[in-house]
C-alpha cells in the first residue's frame, strides 16, 4: 500500500461527488483551451502573415468600395515591390447547404507569387494556369465537401449579381493557414459578370484588395507608405497594411476576441477553483479524524499537508487530461479537424495550449487544496481526536 | 507468544533499567473563555517498563489528558514528562511526532480505522514511516494479524468486520512498530463482554509476553482488573484503589 494508494482511496469514498467534481473541472478546462485556442490561432495566423511580406492594399475608407485592376500594374512598378495581387470577394455558397467559408477570385499569373506559401504542386500550378475555372481549395474544407483535384463544383455568389459559377477543383493546399479558403481564377469570375451584367467596365475590372509582395522586410514600411501616398489625392484613395493588421483588423470585426477569451477564461478558472475548493474542503471536513489519527501515528504536518494537496492537485490533473488532452486528440490530427467559425482560422487546440490548459488544472487544485490542507495540518491532535 | 523487535529504535537502549515514564510536578489546564480550568495539578508518576497500568477515574477528572501528555499528542503547561528517555517538555511539535511514530502506539476506543483501507492496510500504515521495504512491510503485518488473530481478515476492510475485530487491528495497528508504549483509552467502551474480555486479554498478553508498556484508560472493573495495577484520578490527583488521596510513588 502506498500513499498514491490512499490518495486514490480517498478519491472513490463518495463516487458521485468525485465524478461531478470532475465534471465541472473538465468541462471548464476544455472551455479554457478553446478560449486560448481561439487566441493562439489568431496569433498563429498573424505570426504567419508576419513572414510573408504581404501588405493588403484596400479603399482608405471601406474595403466593399472597389478598386480599378490598373492600380495593380502601377503598384508593381514601384521600387521593393516584387508581385501585386488583385483579389475580389466571391462570396460563393453551395446551394442549400449551411456551410460557409470565404472564397476569393485572384489575379492568375500573380497569385502563386503572392501567395508562394499555398506550396502548389509543378503540377497543380499548370492546371491552375491552363484551366480557366480553375479552383484551389483549403485541405479542410476539401475534407469537409469530400471535393478532390478534378471534381467540379457550383457556387452561388452572395454579391450581387449573385452569379452562380462552376468551377474545377486544380489543387488542395495543405496549408495550414488557409485550411477553409476557396481560391478561383479573377478573369473567369470577370469575364462571367460581364457576360452576365451591363455593368460598367470600372465594375468589371475592379478588385477589393491589392495583396501586395515586398522584396524584403526592410522596404515593407517604405512600400506601405509610398503607396498610400501615390493614390492620396486620387478618387481612389488607399490605406496599405501589413498583412497581420489586416487579418487582425478583421477579426476585430467581431469584437476583440483576444481579450475576451482571456477574460472569459480567467473566470472560468477562478469558477472552477472555487468547486474544488468546496469539494476538498468537505471532503476534509469529514475526515478530520482521520487525519487527526495520522498525526497521532507520527505523520508529520508536512506529510498530512501533501496528502490532502496530492488529493486536490490529482483531481485537477484528471480534470486537466479530460477537459485538454481528450480535445487536443480529437483536434490536433489535422488542420481540417480544428473547431470552425467561418471566416476564421480554423481553431486547433496545439500542444502546447493543451499542456497549459492541464497545468491549469493541476494549479487549480493545489491552490483549492491549500487552504483545507493547511487547516487540518495545523489543528492539534487532541481537539481533532476528542480524546486518546 | 514472542514477536521479534518489529522496528530498531535504539534511542533507549542505554537506559533500560531506568522507569519507562516519569512525571515530576506535572501541571495541565486549559482555558475555557476566561476562566482557567486545572486538570492536573503538582502530579508524580513513575510506571517500570512492562507494566500494564489501568487508570480509572470520573470524567473530567484528567484521564484523558493525562494519556495525551504521555502520548506526546499535548504538552503540559509545567513540569517534567520524560517518557521513553526523553523530556517531551523539551521536544519541538515536528520532534514530538517522530517521537510519538518510534515510541508510542494508541489505541482508541472507536478504533480509529481508515475505512477505505484493508485490515492489512490499516496496520501497515505506521510503518509506511520506516525506512522497510515492501516485502519486510507485509511480513510484519502477516505476523501482527496472526497474533491478533485475523490473518483471515487482512483483506477485510473495517465495514466488513465486528468491532472487537476492528479492535483488534487497531492493537495491532498499535504494536506493529514495536513501541515501548501503548496507550489505550476506553478500548472496551465501545464492546459487548465477551469481546472486551478479548481485547483486554489481548492488552495483557502484550505486556506479560512481548514486555509492552500498557497505560489503558477504562470505566469497566473488570477490565481494570485485568491490568497488573490500577490508578485512580480524580481532580488531577492520582490515589490509590482504596481511596487513599496521597501523590503515587513508583508503580512496580
Amino acid at each position: 500500500m502506498t500513499c498514491a494508494t490512499l490518495v486514490l482511496r480517498n478519491l472513490g469514498r463518495r463516487p458521485g461527488r468525485t465524478l461531478l467534481t470532475l465534471a465541472s473541472v473538465s468541462l471548464s478546462l476544455f472551455l479554457f483551451v478553446g478560449l486560448r485556442a481561439v487566441v493562439t490561432s489568431m496569433e498563429r495566423v498573424a505570426a504567419d502573415s508576419a513572414g510573408q511580406l504581404r501588405l493588403v492594399v484596400h479603399q482608405k475608407t471601406t474595403m466593399t468600395t472597389l478598386l480599378p485592376l490598373r492600380m495593380g500594374r502601377q503598384i508593381r512598378e514601384m521600387n521593393g515591390v516584387r508581385a501585386v495581387c488583385g483579389v475580389r470577394w466571391f462570396g460563393g455558397r453551395i446551394e442549400n447547404s449551411p456551410e460557409q467559408f470565404p472564397s476569393l477570385a485572384a489575379e492568375t499569373l500573380s497569385f502563386p507569387r503572392v501567395y508562394s506559401d499555398f506550396d502548389l504542386s509543378a503540377d497543380e500550378l499548370e492546371a491552375w494556369h491552363r484551366t480557366r475555372n480553375a479552383a484551389v481549395v483549403g485541405s479542410g474544407l476539401a475534407r469537409r465537401m469530400h471535393w478532390r483535384p478534378g471534381q467540379r463544383v457550383a457556387l452561388r455568389s452572395t454579391v450581387p449579381p449573385y452569379l452562380t459559377l462552376e468551377f474545377q477543383v486544380i489543387g488542395v493546399t495543405e496549408a495550414a493557414a488557409y485550411p477553409n479558403l476557396f481560391v478561383l481564377r479573377l478573369d473567369y469570375l470577370l469575364d462571367a459578370l460581364h457576360e452576365e451584367t451591363e455593368t460598367s467596365a470600372d465594375y468589371d475590372n475592379a478588385v477589393n484588395f491589392f495583396w501586395v509582395k515586398a522584396d524584403s522586410s526592410a522596404n515593407l514600411e517604405r512600400v506601405r507608405t509610398a503607396i498610400d501616398a501615390r493614390y492620396a489625392a486620387s478618387p481612389h484613395a488607399t490605406r496599405t497594411e501589413p498583412e497581420e493588421a489586416f487579418v487582425a483588423q478583421f477579426t476585430k470585426m467581431f469584437g476583440d476576441l483576444p481579450t475576451i477569451a482571456n477574460a472569459v477564461g480567467t473566470i472560468v478558472i477562478a469558477a472552477v477553483l472555487l468547486v474544488v475548493l468546496n469539494t476538498m474542503s468537505i471532503a476534509i471536513r469529514e475526515r478530520t479524524g482521520e487525519l487527526s489519527l495520522l498525526k497521532a501515528l507520527g505523520y508529520s504536518r508536512r506529510r498530512i499537508f501533501a496528502l490532502v494537496l496530492s488529493e486536490s492537485a490529482l483531481l485537477g490533473l484528471v480534470g486537466g487530461l479530460i477537459g485538454c488532452l481528450v480535445p487536443y486528440l480529437v483536434f490536433s490530427r489535422s488542420a481540417s479537424a480544428g473547431l470552425r467559425i467561418p471566416y476564421f482560422p480554423v481553431i486547433t487546440i496545439s500542444l502546447a495550449t493543451a499542456v497549459t490548459g492541464i497545468g491549469a488544472g493541476v494549479l487549480v487544485g493545489l491552490l483549492s487544496g491549500l487552504a483545507p490542507a493547511w487547516r487540518v495540518a495545523r489543528l492539534p491532535v487532541t481537539t481533532a481526536l476528542r480524546s486518546v | 507468544m514472542a514477536v521479534a523487535p518489529l522496528v530498531s529504535h535504539g534511542s533507549d537502549e542505554t537506559a533500560a533499567d531506568r522507569p519507562l515514564i516519569e512525571l515530576v510536578d506535572v501541571c495541565k489546564s486549559y482555558r475555557k473563555g476566561k476562566i482557567r480550568i486545572n486538570v492536573l495539578s503538582n502530579l508524580d508518576l513513575t510506571i517500570e517498563r512492562g507494566r500494564f497500568i489501568s487508570l480509572l477515574g470520573p470524567s473530567g477528572s484528567g484521564k484523558s489528558t493525562l494519556l495525551n501528555l504521555l502520548g506526546g499528542l499535548d504538552t503540559a503547561d509545567s513540569g517534567v514528562v520524560r517518557v521513553a528517555g526523553d523530556d517531551l517538555t523539551q521536544l519541538s511539535e515536528e520532534q514530538r511526532t517522530t517521537w510519538r511514530s518510534r515510541n508510542v502506539g494508541f489505541v482508541f476506543q472507536q478504533y480509529h480505522l481508515i475505512p477505505v483501507l484493508s485490515a492489512a492496510e490499516n496496520v501497515e500504515m505506521p510503518l509506511r514511516l520506516f525506512r522497510m521495504g515492501r516485502r519486510e512491510r507485509r511480513r510484519r503485518v502477516a505476523l501482527a494479524l496472526d497474533l491478533v488473530g485475523l490473518a483471515d481478515r487482512a483483506a477485510h476492510r473495517p465495514g466488513q468486520l465486528s468491532s472487537g475485530q476492528e479492535q483488534r487491528v487497531a492493537i495491532a495497528r498499535a504494536f506493529i512498530t514495536d513501541p515501548k508504549l501503548i496507550l489505550a483509552d476506553e478500548p472496551t467502551g465501545d464492546l459487548d463482554a465477551e469481546n472486551a474480555e478479548q481485547i483486554t486479554e489481548l492488552l495483557g498478553v502484550l505486556s506479560r509476553e512481548i514486555g509492552k508498556t500498557i497505560v489503558m484508560v477504562t470505566h469497566d472493573p473488570r477490565a481494570a482488573a485485568c491490568a497488573s495495577r490500577e490508578l485512580h484520578l480524580d481532580k488531577g490527583v492520582l490515589t490509590t484503589p482504596r481511596g487513599t488521596r496521597r501523590p503515587l510513588g513508583k508503580v512496580r
